[in-house]
This record gives structure tokens, sequence and C-alpha cells, in this order.
């Protein structure tokens, strides 16, 4: 089994703890000037999200885990699973709900996403940084009404809510920040 | 064009560092103690259980660069320098990181006579010499180490036992593949239990270290299970360790012994007794107490640098 001594720890690791994946986030090393050498580490649970503080004593090893970050093409949902391929091999991964969790609300076909693979299955799903969408639904626009700050919610094709300046229009192509859901601007057809 | 010939310490950070070392010598010229220098390539290095040297070859005659300049400064007291100081480099393998470079600074001092109260007030006084203000705005607590847990935990460290110790650890999310030493946990629990209680605007000094942290220092007269050894707060960060220093040889020679043990223990290569160490101790160091000041974390702190590369022109990654 592959493992890490403390002196490899580096933020961005992926290390086994109580059987779970955990993502390295931070290391600090940590001695007094007499006294024994530890690593405080923090560390984000790849399965539940959470973040905790561990310390390990300098010069111990803990195992690595198998974790790959794979960029992916997003081929279809089938109503319990999403699917998705690699760019170079065409090999096929599904993704259930938990591991697409967020996401799902802004995959669009054919986006390339950032799948990780834990022990050779989908664990997480990261949309790509920026969407572009159509909005299928919203109330009338104000035209002109640039200037003002207002807000009116809308409705995306892969049925997304996000809230777009009053002059966006119905069928209107938008830009989402989807690490925020935040309307970022207008998308021209054919642009 | 590559960018890793630049310096990683600013030059703004550069002219502080300056200052300050004109600064420390000035203030040992004022109270008269001498400036010396010792050799930081020597036949022994420290055999400390938890400091580890880096070894050079010249062809097979092996050398190690020092850990810290005690042991030459005290042949030289043995031999009647008298109250010295040195500013110089110190290197220690494997530390690295945002308070630790493997090549250090140290302001290294020993005064003759002086008890563990006036070693420690000087390094006080040396401290807020180089801080700016001068220390007007600060409050300086001594607090005995037994007094520091007893705060932070309800009673000294040494009440727990190691079971409740070990879980106190666990707790605070220690992790390890094997069940730890008692000098683990104690180090483990002042780092992450005890200095976090430490008011980070005071200067604070812990004092009274339990009798297996002596290290080179003299026990406590009323009470062996202390050794009279200090180390100073500041912003919980370490910046000093000090003693009043162990004269008997044979002493210093047993707990050298117990230190090579443990280095085994720590897979810490075998380091030899310093042969010369000991001669001077027997031909007779003289009552004195010393300290040795962590001079880049002085300057990190004025500088108001988040790390230790930003005040070390170019730092372990970067040399």
């Amino acid at each position: 089994m592959a493992s890490y001594n403390t002196n490899e720890f580096k933020s961005g690791l992926k290390i086994m703890l109580d059987g779970d994946p955990y993502h390295m986030l931070e290391n600090e090393f940590v001695k007094p000037g007499k006294g024994q050498a530890f690593n405080r580490v923090k560390l984000r649970n790849l399965k539940t999200g959470r973040v905790v503080d561990r310390t390990f004593k300098s010069g111990d090893s803990v195992e690595a885990a198998d974790v790959m970050e794979v960029e992916m093409q997003y081929l279809y949902a089938d109503g319990e699973q999403w699917h998705f391929m690699t760019q170079d091999t065409y090999e096929q991964y599904a993704a259930n709900e938990t591991a697409v969790g967020d996401a799902a609300q802004w995959l669009k076909d054919q986006d390339i996403c950032q799948v990780t693979l834990y022990n050779g299955s989908p664990l997480s799903v990261t949309a790509p940084n920026f969407v572009e969408l159509q909005i299928v639904q919203t109330d009338p626009g104000v035209r002109g009404d640039t200037a003002t700050g207002g807000t009116k919610p809308a409705k995306l094709e892969t049925g997304a809510s996000v809230k777009v300046p009053l002059f966006v229009e119905e069928n209107e192509i938008i830009r989402i920040d989807t690490r925020t859901g935040e309307y970022v601007s207008r998308v021209k057809e054919g642009s | 064009m590559g960018n890793d010939w630049r310096p990683t310490a600013s030059i703004k950070n550069l002219h502080v560092r300056a200052t300050l070392l004109a600064n420390a010598r000035n203030f040992f010229s004022q109270r008269n103690v001498f400036e010396v220098e010792t050799p930081l390539l020597a036949a022994y290095g420290a055999t400390e259980a938890n400091i580890a040297s880096f070894e050079l070859s010249d062809e097979g005659d092996v050398k190690y660069l020092q850990t810290s300049p005690e042991y030459a400064m005290k042949r030289l007291l043995a031999a009647g320098m008298g109250d010295c100081y040195q500013i110089c480099k110190s290197f220690r393998a494997k530390e690295a990181g945002s308070l630790h470079n493997p090549e250090f600074t140290l302001v290294e001092w020993y005064r003759l006579d002086y008890s563990l109260q006036a070693i420690m007030q000087e390094t006080v006084e040396f401290i807020n010499a180089l801080l700016p203000n001068g220390g007007a705005d600060r409050e300086v607590r001594y607090v005995s180490y037994g007094d520091s847990s007893e705060g932070a935990l309800g009673k000294p460290m040494w009440d727990f036992s190691h079971a409740q110790l070990y879980a106190i650890a666990q707790n605070k999310g220690l992790i390890l593949k094997e069940s730890p030493s008692l000098e683990e946990l104690h180090d483990f629990i002042f780092s992450n239990c005890i200095v976090p209680t430490f008011d980070a605007n005071d200067i604070t000094v812990i004092y009274h270290y339990p009798v297996s942290q002596a290290s080179l220092a003299k026990l406590d007269e009323d009470n062996e299970n202390l050794a009279q050894r200090f180390e100073v707060f500041f912003h919980q960060i370490e910046l000093a360790n000090g003693f009043v220093e162990l004269t008997d040889a044979q002493q210093q020679y047993e707990r050298f012994k117990q230190d090579q043990v443990k280095r085994q223990l720590n897979t810490l290569p075998d380091m030899e007794i310093d042969q010369r160490l000991i001669h001077a101790l027997q031909h007779g160091l003289p009552q004195c107490a010393g300290v040795a000041v962590g001079f880049d974390r002085l300057v990190m702190l004025v500088s108001g640098a988040a790390s230790i590369s930003e005040v070390i022109s170019f730092d372990w990654d970067c040399a």
C-alpha cells in the first residue's frame, strides 16, 4: 500500500484516515526547540466535506488514498445516474446522486467536469467554473433598465434557479459562475 | 527568464534585519559582554534526543554542522573567557516550516554567576531592546511550567497519568502509529493546549521545566524534580531557551548517555558524546547561566512576517 511520510506532506495530498479519503488543505511543521516535532494538518473529508484538524508525529507515515482528479465529459443522466467519459481513453463512468451533489444543477451535455475517482469510482463531481445555460422561464424584462441593481429569479434549462438582472429575458443564454451560483453576464447567440 | 534567483525576503525586511543585528551587538557591548566566534563545523554534534545534525565528510573525516554554539562556548567559559555572546548560524536537519529553517541564526550568551531570575530578566530586556517601543506596552508574565499547565488543564502536567494525557492529546487531534512516550505527550500538550493560553501581546516566561526536560540545566536546589530551565514566548512563538548551566561533568555525561538512548528510540542517528566538552566540565565550568534566542523569529515579529522565509535572504528552498 502506498504511503506518505510526514516530510512529504503538502497541501493537495490525498490520504486515508479512519477508512475515509481526505484531501490535505494545510500542513504546518510544529516543534518545540528541544522537543518532539509534529505536523499539524487541516484535512477535508472527501466523502462528507467536513474539515478537521489533525496532528501527526513527524517521521510517521500515513496511507495514501487512491484518489485521482480526472477531466471527463458529461454525457447524460438516466434518472438515477450521471454518465461521464474520459477524453483520452473514452472510458465511461457512472456517478450517483451523492457524488454529483450540487454540480447536477449546472451539468449540460458535453461540458467538461472534474471527476474525483476514489478506488476507481466517482466520489465527487465539480462542474466547470463557468457554464452557459439558457433561461427557460423568467418574468418579462424591464427594457432599458440596466442601471438599477434589481434582480429577479430565472429558471434554467438544467432546472437550476438563479437571480438575474431585470433586463434579462426568457430564452436568453447566460453565463454563470458555478462556485458562487451567481449570474455573470449575457451570452450573445452565435458568439 | 527564471525568477528563482530572487531573495525570499523583501529588501525592507532585510533592512530591519540589519538594524536588529546592530542593536543586538550594541546591547552586549553596552554590558561589556565579549563577542566570540566558535566553529560551525566540529567533530561532535549535539546528542539531543530531538535534534538532528547535518553531517559532512571530507574524505572520511566526519564533522557536524553545529545545532547551537553551546558546547564550544562552554569550553571557552571553562578556559576563562568570562561573559560572552555569539551571533551565528546554526543548523538542524529536517526542521523546515513557517517558524523553522534548517539553517538559522541564534543569539546565544553566557553570564557568570547569574541566577535563573537574573538570566530570565536579561533575556526579556534583550528581546524588548530589539522590539519596537522597547517593551513599554507589554507586560511580562513569569509562570512556572507547573502553574502554566495547571492554568490550562486544571492541574500540573506531571499529576496526569500517561493514559489521561494520551486521551487529552487524542481529543486535540493527535494521531500516532505507536503509543507515545510521556515526553512526546508533554511536548504535544504544551504546544497545543498550554501555549495557546498565553496572551499574545505579553511576553510569557515559562520556567522550572520538569527534570525529564532538563537538557543542560542545573536542577533546582529545593526540588530535584525541576530544572532551572526557561523559555520565552511572545505572540505564542518560542523565542528563547535558557538554563542555569549544569557544571557537574559526571551528571552531564549521564544525561548525554540518556539522550543517546532516546535518540535510538526516536530513530535519530547515533551521536558520540563530546569528550572535549566533558573534559572542559571536568576542568571546571564556572557557575553561569546562558540562553539562546531565535534571531530570525525576532525579525519576523518586528517586520510582521508570517513566515521565516520572509526574513531570511534565501530560504531553504531557494538557497
